[in-house]
């Protein structure tokens, strides 16, 4: 009797502890997955409004709304600068990008060439589609 | 541990491909829309500065005419013109209305065509208009020569002619704001254009 219930008992924190597992996991692939788009479609409006030539400072509250509202962990860290943008323009080569990027702190730690990363960093380059 | 328990815990995993793609299909309809817009802008904008270019050309070939015409038109006036001197005078009479009429017509015809060609592009990329503020007139006004009494000019309404676009999506509205202005080039007037947000 004593052992079936121990069973059961090793079972589910077995099952529990897959499931915190598989949720850890998808909020992690979540996350990653919601930073990188929000960041691309970041970089898109930035790169239309400098082609188009539209108020850059318009241009930056609705980036920084987007960001607070879609992405509202990487405004919740500690330091003031939650992403770093970069507008690269060079008209004589007919070329007009902006790169967003950030580092924010990973809930798992993985092993990349034998250094463990505490945090993700997310770039995303979009390049103005016309040119 | 039973097998279909372990499928149950990681059922949770089976459904990030779903979000993920949710997340990634509103993030490109966005877009769509946004370059949907844009295309439709453009179009938009490059018709009404090649419509307003050819207003501005008329008139030019019309003040060109009106010189030749007003010393004509004088010595017709003053009664002691002969009559090759009195059909000169008509026939230019004729040539500056007819260039008038013409430019009158044209203008309404691309202003209406304009918007059809922007509206097609957009539409090709299966994204639709919301609504415009567009008027349906061309914004254009006829000036008659003080001297000779004919209308000889054709203004544009330089406050008038901004064209509103508004294109729904599922996430939020997208709107750009075609506004054609006048630059001058070496004295020469020009129409040009340029977007603004529309806020």
């Amino acid at each position: 009797m004593n052992n079936k219930r121990g069973s059961v008992l090793l079972e589910a924190i077995i099952v529990l502890g897959i499931v915190i597992l598989c949720i850890v996991i998808q909020v992690e692939t979540t996350r990653r997955v919601s930073v990188g788009l929000i960041f691309q479609l970041a970089a898109f409006q930035k790169v239309r409004s400098e082609m188009f030539s539209f108020n850059r400072f318009a241009t930056d509250v609705a980036i920084s709304h987007l960001m607070k509202e879609s992405v509202p962990f990487l405004s919740a860290q500690k330091n003031n600068m939650p992403y770093r943008e970069e507008v690269q323009v060079s008209f004589s080569q007919m070329k007009l990008s902006t790169v967003f990027s950030t580092k924010y702190p990973a809930l798992i730690r993985l092993q990349e060439e034998g250094v463990i990363k505490k945090n993700f960093e997310v770039t995303q380059v979009c390049r103005f589609p016309f040119l | 541990m039973s097998f279909s328990v372990l499928v149950i815990a990681l059922c949770p995993l089976f459904l990030i491909p779903l979000w993920t793609h949710h997340l990634f299909q509103r993030v490109y309809s966005l877009e769509k829309s946004f370059i949907a817009l844009d295309n439709g802008a453009i179009i938009l904008g490059r018709r009404d500065r090649e419509n307003f270019n050819l207003i501005e050309k008329a008139n030019m070939f019309m003040a060109n005419l009106e010189k030749l015409h007003h010393p004509v038109h004088a010595a017709v006036a003053s009664g002691v013109a002969t009559p090759a001197v009195i059909a000169q005078d008509k026939l230019l009479e004729t040539l500056i209305l007819a260039t008038h009429k013409k430019s009158l017509v044209s203008a309404q015809l691309l202003w209406t065509k304009s918007f059809l060609e922007s509206t097609r592009a957009i539409q090709k990329m299966d994204e639709t208009i919301e609504s415009k503020v567009r008027r349906m007139k061309v914004p254009v006004v006829s000036k008659t020569c003080p001297v000779c009494f004919l209308s000889n000019r054709v203004d544009v309404i330089s406050s008038e002619v901004t064209t509103h676009l508004q294109v729904e999506n599922k996430i939020r509205k997208v709107d750009v704001l075609v506004e054609p202005f006048i630059k001058f080039n070496l004295g020469r007037k020009e129409w040009e254009y340029k977007f603004k947000e529309a806020f």
